[in-house]
């Protein structure tokens, strides 16, 4: 077991690492200077200069990369050369924004998904089936952003129940953060619930065709523990790794969120900052953004050899 | 006069698909003393597990449907049960083994949680008595270390050794009746004799009946006391073990004997194969099945009924086909 | 022999795919229509997607103008249909692109072993560990915002999914009998790959590449929708919502049909690429 988590470990930084090089060259290969981005057309060319040898821009580009990663081993994220502020004080400021709206969504689309998935399986073929999966490839197919603007218009501007735009964090006054956040994570839940439920239902149906399930079933157990105890484990094991799949999506999601809504988060930063060529922001955000989807994934695995005792054994074949 | 334990009557079983029905199962009646050992044999796609898969109601349904006959064990008619009464006979009344052992058990939970799980299901004890009763039911079958193997996961066994687990299930709850749908064809030779010997020791021993099916004419010859021959979803021919190889009477179970490979044969004696494939039972009409296989066929044979069950004359030899001409009807 | 099965198989599929029932056949309907449209959008209206009558802007749908007017008075239908055009050229381009390069390298990861293997596959996952609409953000802003330089932008983000498969198919079939003869005879290495190896993949890659269509045209329209991807005047349905957002109130119509255009073409390509999925190989599914 130790022995699969640590080759999981370095296949993870690997990755990492390769996507490190890959934020760091492409904002390198943009057209623009961005010394003189951040102080404008009229400065002189010896104030752009002097900025751009503190910002380590005229040192060869393999010796920029160390600067940039050993900085960040630092602690240093640099600065924002449209914000002038650190790159870190900007990204915290943010952060917990995106979070407020994209952990709940990632639960409330997780659990649902599964309930809904999971009665699909056992109801296969009857009528609420039929709705659900419906429901779910239409739910697939509406576009984030759309959803969220009908939404405002049918909640916030005709009926006047949910508030048109904005931000309440909940520690101010949660009541308002709910009535702010529900249509966001609604938007955002929406497809992944549709996606998670159709992913469930499809492993359910193939675990309740198993061999082992007739035994189950010619042993005399009853249906109900046939469903929840026998099937379900086995359904469940594959679906982690949607699970960390949500995770992009979440994040992915939030850029278009965020958008619609007028959240401050991460999202939003993105957006402006690629637009604005405030790359180490990019890069920055980028780097983030993929070590949290690796180190899901790591979870995931290590999930996957605790759930699954045949990997837990044998060391993960 | 044996007492009969059970007794199928003129089962009906078919699939409906978007292609039509699969007349799986087409009137099949047969039935099973106590202590006896039944053999049903047949070729793959005759229907002798969906029969079986009736008889514990477990055909998947849509598509499948049980839509006629009688199932009568114990004085119940098992098709008129109540669905939970009927969850209560399998497995405690009547125990069925089916053929992959490799994947018949649930992989992520240990040989002990399985079978405690079923023994609590049919009896009431508590989790530790149920645990011994399971490494006593591990004992029964021969496993070695039973203490400990009750904590392995399925996939740390052999596939002989899973059957044997499969067949302690079995036992564990002393059901009367045990159905082994083709329980050793999917093991190497060695462990098929070993696994099968089990068996019949367990049922000879503990006063059981069992139901073998299989294609394995070899195999049932040993062991069986009587003998059902399936074709194309129906009963062609039923008598006494001896009887059949005796004195088989349908060109089909002459067929099937003569491709057998037999010991005291002459050595460089051709098997003579039964031309043709079986029929598909897609939209079959109502005739003799084996017909366009069959080398005594004659014009009375395309007629289109069934050709009935007619007695033999020697201890419930019966035989379906029309060109048996002595007899009664059945 | 193989000819005859080919044929018997395609027409299996077909048999299934239309026995799907009504759904599958509106989905068809629906897109059959849209692509209509795009074709013949010019003869279908008589304005352009450009023109604008500054004394008609934001008017309701009228007798002249058939969905009513945006900001700048131009026509909300003629738009819609030259969007129509632009996203579903910018779905086949993106996933031609995905399709071909992403073959080639799963085919050269599968085949050429070891390293070129590992090297492809972990850059592979790294890409996978961005969120697609992040890359194709980051992409976007180096390509540009032409047709081109978007279908390019979307086709490197779907990518993965050819390259995984192919890689997956390729080193299941490698140990085949019938490639190891064709080794042993002598047979070049491409050419064991695309005589061998690449027809007995195309089922997946037809299902893949169905599926494909839905996903691209919902990354144009978000790209679009956040300014990135197809740029003014160029009508695109998702810029068209971005803009009409800030009408909301006045035109909801502005915002709100261009989004129920996306909603309908990617559900159609959905439902359509489940039915040819199911049609051709249904263990595939759950897979894809």
């Amino acid at each position: 077991m130790a022995r699969f988590i640590i080759k999981r470990l370095l296949i993870a930084l690997l990755i990492v690492f390769l996507v490190s090089i890959f934020a760091f060259s492409l904002m390198h290969i943009l057209p623009g200077d961005p010394a003189r981005i951040s102080l404008g057309m009229d400065a002189s060319q010896e104030d752009v200069d002097a900025l751009r040898e503190k910002m380590n821009l005229d040192k060869p580009l393999v010796q920029q990369y160390y600067l940039w990663i050993a900085g960040m081993a630092r602690g240093d994220f640099g600065d924002s050369i449209v914000y002038n502020r650190p790159v870190k004080d900007i990204i915290l400021e943010k952060l917990p924004k995106t979070l407020s709206i994209g952990v709940p969504s990632l639960i409330i689309s997780v659990t649902l998904g599964i309930v809904f998935g999971v009665i699909c399986a056992i109801k296969r073929g009857k009528f609420i089936d039929q709705v659900l999966t419906f429901f779910s490839t239409v739910g697939i197919g509406t576009p984030q952003f759309w959803i969220g603007i009908l939404g405002i218009y049918l909640f916030g501007m005709r009926l006047r129940i949910l508030p048109i735009q904005g931000y309440v964090a909940p520690s101010d006054n949660f009541g308002d953060y709910i009535r702010h956040a529900i249509m966001p994570v609604f938007c955002m839940s929406l497809s992944m619930i549709a996606s998670v439920a159709r992913q469930t239902r499809s492993n359910m149906l193939d675990v309740i065709n198993q061999d082992y399930i007739r035994t189950a079933r010619a042993n005399g157990i009853s249906e109900r523990s046939v469903i929840y105890k026998h099937s379900l484990r086995n359904t469940l094991i594959p679906i982690i790794t949607i699970v960390a799949m949500q995770v992009r999506n979440v994040i992915g999601g939030s850029l278009i969120i965020e958008n619609v809504f007028n959240i401050a988060g991460i999202g939003a930063l993105l957006n402006v900052a690629v637009t604005n060529r405030d790359y180490l922001i990019v890069q920055t955000c980028t780097l983030i953004i993929s070590l949290v989807t690796v180190i899901c994934n790591l979870i995931v695995d290590i999930l996957y050899g605790v759930v699954n005792p045949q990997i837990r054994i044998n060391g993960g074949n | 006069m044996a007492e009969i334990l059970l007794d199928v009557k003129n089962l009906r079983t078919s699939f409906f698909t978007h292609a039509g029905e699969v007349k799986a199962v087409n009137d099949v009646s047969f039935h099973v003393n106590k202590g006896e050992i039944v053999a049903v044999v047949g070729e793959s796609g005759c229907g002798k597990s969906v029969t079986q898969m009736s008889v514990m109601q477990l055909v998947q349904s849509p598509p499948g449907k049980i839509v006629g006959g009688e199932i009568w064990f114990e004085n119940k008619d098992l098709l008129k049960l109540e669905k939970k009464d009927m969850r209560k006979v399998r497995g405690s009344e009547i125990a069925m083994i089916f053929q992959e052992p490799m994947t018949s058990l649930n992989p992520v939970y240990t040989i002990g949680n399985q079978i405690t799980e079923v023994i609590r299901t049919h009896q009431k004890c508590s989790r530790k008595e149920a645990w011994d009763l399971g490494i006593k039911a591990l004992e029964t079958v021969g496993i070695p270390e039973p203490a400990v193997r009750m904590k392995s996961y399925p996939f740390e066994m052999s596939g002989g050794m899973r059957q044997r687990v499969l067949i302690a299930v079995a036992v564990a709850c002393h059901s009367k009746l045990i159905i082994a749908d083709e329980p050793t064809t999917a093991l190497d030779v060695t462990t098929q004799a070993q696994v099968m010997e089990l068996l019949l020791n367990i049922v000879k021993e503990q006063g059981k009946s069992m139901i073998v099916v299989t294609h394995n004419l070899g195999l049932v010859t040993r062991y069986a006391d009587r003998i059902y021959v399936m074709y194309a979803g129906r009963v062609v021919e039923s008598g006494t073990t001896k009887e059949i190889m005796m004195n088989p009477q349908h060109p089909y179970t002459k067929g099937l004997m003569l491709s057998v490979p037999r010991l005291d044969g002459p050595k460089d004696e051709d098997l003579i194969p039964i031309e043709g494939a079986p029929p598909s039972l897609l939209n079959f009409p109502d005739k003799c099945g084996f017909a366009p296989r069959c080398p005594f066929r004659n014009e009375k044979c395309d007629c289109s009924c069934y050709p009935p069950l007619k007695d033999v004359g020697m201890e419930d030899h019966k035989v379906a086909c029309y060109l048996f001409d002595g007899g009664r009807d059945e | 022999m193989a000819k005859r099965k080919d044929n018997t198989l395609f027409k299996q599929s077909v048999r299934v795919f239309f026995s799907r029932g009504i759904l599958v056949k509106i989905s068809l309907a629906i897109i059959v229509l849209f692509l209509f449209v795009s074709v013949f959008a010019p003869i279908l209206t008589p304005y352009t997607e450009t023109e604008q009558h500054l004394k008609d802007k934001l008017q309701a749908p009228s007798s002249k103008y058939l969905l009513g007017t945006d900001y700048i008075g131009r026509d909300l239908l003629t738009r819609l249909l030259y969007g129509a055009r632009v996203s579903l050229m910018c779905s086949v381009l993106s996933s031609l692109i995905a399709a071909s390069v992403g073959i080639i390298l799963g085919m050269i990861a599968g085949y050429y072993g070891k390293i070129f293997g590992s090297i492809i596959m972990r850059i592979t996952d790294a890409q996978l560990s961005m969120p697609p609409l992040v890359l194709c953000m980051v992409l976007a802003s180096v390509f540009g915002g032409g047709i081109i330089g978007v279908s390019i932008v979307i086709g490197i983000t779907i990518m993965p999914g050819y390259i995984r498969m192919i890689y997956g198919q390729v080193l299941g079939l490698r140990e085949n009998d019938f490639i190891v003869a064709s080794r042993l005879v002598g047979q070049k290495g491409y050419k064991i790959l695309f005589k061998h190896l690449l027809p007995n993949c195309f089922p997946t890659i037809i299902v893949m590449f169905t599926m494909n269509l839905g996903t691209a045209i919902m990354l144009e329209a978000s790209l679009s929708f956040l300014g990135i991807g197809i740029t003014a005047p160029t009508p695109a349905w998702g810029s068209m919502v971005s803009e009409g957002y800030n009408y909301l109130i006045r035109r909801p119509n502005l915002a709100l049909f261009p989004g129920i255009c996306v909603l309908l073409v990617v559900v159609a390509f959905n439902i359509v690429g489940d039915a040819v999925r199911d049609a051709i190989d249904p263990r595939l599914r759950g897979k894809l």
